[in-house]
């Protein structure tokens, strides 16, 4: 049994159950099981990943398969859709807001038309689920879906994928503006199931939009996703993903995204929750001229495990990268960073820039980072580092002899901290709530001190 | 307000620094302490402030019959002091005015006064600003974040004037400064000077003397007063130097 699980080896029996009750639940994605019945192949050939793999080297999910088998079988069971009918007033105390232009509402996986509201006609910008596409387009999407995650390589993308019963499509017409963000609210409310959000998009030729991904749970779950964006030639992206899930819940996630000549992106990752996340961020700079600009804060505490993986790859001349991530961890929370910057032997000209900041609450907080460079070209200018350090006594002394008590002045410099990242939101009026909801969430985190230092 | 430190001796990793330094400053009063390079004067103005790291290994400080070195550094802010510090503390991403409204409010609450609100505080914060010719700007930038050294300074007595402390000790806060800016931080000190308040000027330039008239010099040598006098002291120590007075000690 031991040995099983450092193999990463999951309940198959389980696993084929849920896959085989899947095709009976689910008739309106029925045309999706030949993609599952390929990533469950690919599972049950390599199994999940140990901490023996480089990649997962400090992230050990063992709990995470023991536990998947029984939530594949609970949110494969049918009568559960009580839990699914969740009113309007409550899903409004848990969204963000000011998003109400065009919202798209998951409860337990499931998709929830009548608390969702799409892009108007004419905007430019066309949502559909997976569930609702039209015949025509199935074939193409069977190709499209997962060919930027690629199932091969990695085996959580694989184990999503296996389990995909609705999504999202999003299409942004050429030259089309959306001002609107798209809000994508992925919230279960059903205790021990595991969902698998999924998202296409694509924005055409010199098109602009913003996504935003929001995944909450209120009981202990597991939640795998996927999101996969192509940005055509001069075509703007803006993201922003809020990942708060419950603090005993399992979160793997992954973002593919790839930008095209001139094309740019701004993305904002915000980590708050869950017992032991993963997300993975791949940029692929494919064009000449393209440009992303990521930030990301990602907080541990008690004893949960966060770990941000990101990999840019600069495949084009005069491609540009600047990546800012910081962690605050607390308790005896767990943080990794792992920050690869890959220049290509085409990318001349490239500018990158990462850089990862640390800041330990406790001393039973614990953090690896790892920012990495690898360039084949010559020609370039790339700088990266990483800093882990503890509040400030100075700082504290200086705000208490203003007259700030102690915990408030610590609030006040963790606060700090984050800020900066959250102040990089590209929705500018979410600043104020988010900045609300992580203070709140760093006021919690620093409510246990240890030892002073 | 009466502060009375008596035979104070304080040590910092096993090294004796304060070596039996007593010193009363009464209400009202201006007193100016010189010294030498290293002779304790920051080390005796942390003390006062409360900053942890010090070992007190004999000695009393009493502030209005009180215990001062019992207290934590906010609650000596709340019963009215102030430290000027000789670096001011860059602390990025806390907005200027935000912390200085948390640190009116925190004593407010100490003194069982409600909350001032958003108006008033910004109608005062702008007057004092404008007192000390300190651009608006710098209200809402990080705490000290990237602020010159003149520019920290002007701060501190920015802050000063807007907590309006019983006693303030002003650690070289005139060092660095150019004229005008002496000027400035000279007239925000002398328009808070009161018979309710007190001072306590560190310095090494009887410059600034010429601007705040103080009441008393001490000399602080070797963690010791060891000479007091009058403004006069001042200018002997100008013109000749600290042996004459630190030989024979
Ligand atoms: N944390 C510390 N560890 C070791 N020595 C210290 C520490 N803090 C102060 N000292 C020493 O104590 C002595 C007094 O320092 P202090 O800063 O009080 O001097 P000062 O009179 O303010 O000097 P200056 O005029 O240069 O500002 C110095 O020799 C200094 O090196
Ligand atoms: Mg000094």
């Amino acid at each position: 049994m031991a040995k099983q699980q450092e193999t990463g080896s999951f309940d198959a029996m389980l696993y084929r159950q849920a896959s085989e009750a899947l095709d009976r639940r689910f008739p309106a994605t029925r045309w999706l099981a030949p993609l599952r019945k390929h990533a469950l192949e690919r599972l049950a050939h390599s199994g999940f990943p140990t901490t023996r793999d480089e990649d997962w080297r400090y992230t050990n999910l063992k709990q995470v398969v023991l536990r998947s088998g029984e939530f594949l079988k609970r949110s494969t069971r049918e009568k559960q859709s009580a839990a699914r009918r969740v009113a309007k007033s409550e899903l409004n105390r848990l969204l963000l807001p000011g998003l109400t232009d065009i919202t798209l509402v998951f409860v337990d996986g499931v998709y929830q038309p009548e608390l969702s509201s799409s892009p108007p006609p004419g905007s430019g910008m066309r949502i559909r689920t997976l569930a609702t596409v039209d015949e025509q387009e199935r074939e193409p999407l069977l190709e499209t879906l997962g060919a930027l995650a690629g199932i091969e390589g990695c085996q959580v993308t694989a184990f999503s994928t296996a389990f995909l019963t609705d999504g999202l499509v999003i299409d942004v017409e050429a030259d089309a503006h959306v001002p609107a963000p798209v809000y994508a609210v992925f919230l279960s409310r059903t205790a021990d199931i595991s969902t698998h959000p999924r998202i296409l998009m694509n924005l055409a030729a010199n098109s602009s939009a913003c996504l935003i991904e929001h995944h909450k749970s209120l009981h202990p779950c597991l939640s795998s996703s996927i999101t996969e964006i192509r940005c055509a030639d001069h075509a703007r992206l803006k993201y922003f993903k809020l990942q708060q899930e419950h603090h005993s819940a399992f979160h793997l996630a992954s973002q593919h995204i790839s930008l095209a000549d001139s094309a740019g992106m701004q993305a904002v990752h915000l980590d708050l929750g869950s017992a032991l996340s993963r997300n993975g961020l791949n940029v692929k700079l494919n064009g000449d001229h393209a440009k992303a600009r990521l930030h990301g804060l990602f907080l541990a505490d008690a004893s949960s495990h966060v770990d941000n993986h990101t990999r840019i790859d600069h495949q084009a001349p005069h491609t540009r990268s600047e990546e800012t991530y910081r962690g605050v961890i607390a308790d005896h929370g767990r943080g990794v960073f792992n920050g690869k910057i890959i220049v290509h032997r085409a990318a001349q000209k490239t500018n990158a820039q990462l850089t990862n900041a640390n800041l330990l609450l406790s001393p039973g907080a614990e953090i690896d980072t790892k920012p990495e460079l690898e360039i084949y070209a010559d020609d370039v200018k790339c700088s990266h580092g990483s800093t882990v350090g503890r509040i400030d006594t100075n700082a504290l002394f200086y705000l208490r002899t203003r007259g700030i008590p102690e915990q408030e002045a610590r609030r006040f410099v963790i606060r700090a901290f984050g800020g900066e990242i959250v102040s990089r939101i590209p929705v500018p009026h979410l600043y104020r709530p988010v900045s609300d909801i992580l203070a709140a969430r760093l006021e919690h985190a620093d409510s246990k001190p240890g030892p002073k230092q | 307000m009466k502060l009375d430190i008596r035979n104070l001796h304080v040590s910092v990793g096993g090294t004796e620094i304060l070596k039996g330094l007593s010193l009363e400053v009464g209400t009202g009063e201006v007193h100016a302490i010189m010294g030498p390079n290293g002779s304790g004067k920051s080390t005796l103005a942390h003390i006062l402030a409360g900053r942890s790291g010090y070992e007190v290994t004999s000695g009393t400080v009493t502030y209005n019959g009180e215990n001062l070195l019992e207290m934590e550094p906010e609650q000596r802010a709340w019963a009215g002091i102030f430290l000027g510090f000789q670096y001011p503390i860059e602390i990025p991403g806390v907005n200027n005015s935000y912390f200085l409204k948390a640190a009116l409010n925190a004593k407010r609450k100490y003194l069982q006064q409600p909350e001032i609100d958003a108006i008033q505080f910004l109608k005062l914060v702008k007057e004092k600003a404008r007192l000390m010719k300190m651009d608006q700007s710098f209200l809402n930038r990080g705490v000290n974040e990237g602020f010159s050294g003149g520019e920290k300074k002007r701060n501190e007595i920015f802050q000063m004037s807007v907590l309006e402390p019983t006693l303030a000790v002003l650690d070289e806060t005139d060092s660095g400064l150019d004229i005008d800016a002496l000027k400035t931080v000279a007239e925000g000190v002398n328009r808070l000077r009161s018979d309710d308040r007190a001072f306590l000027l560190i310095t090494h330039y009887q410059r600034l003397l010429d601007y705040i008239q103080p009441d008393f010099v001490h000399v602080l040598a070797d963690g010791r007063i060891v000479r007091t006098g009058g403004r006069e002291l001042a200018l002997d120590l100008e013109a000749q130097g600290y042996d004459w007075v630190t030989t024979g000690t």
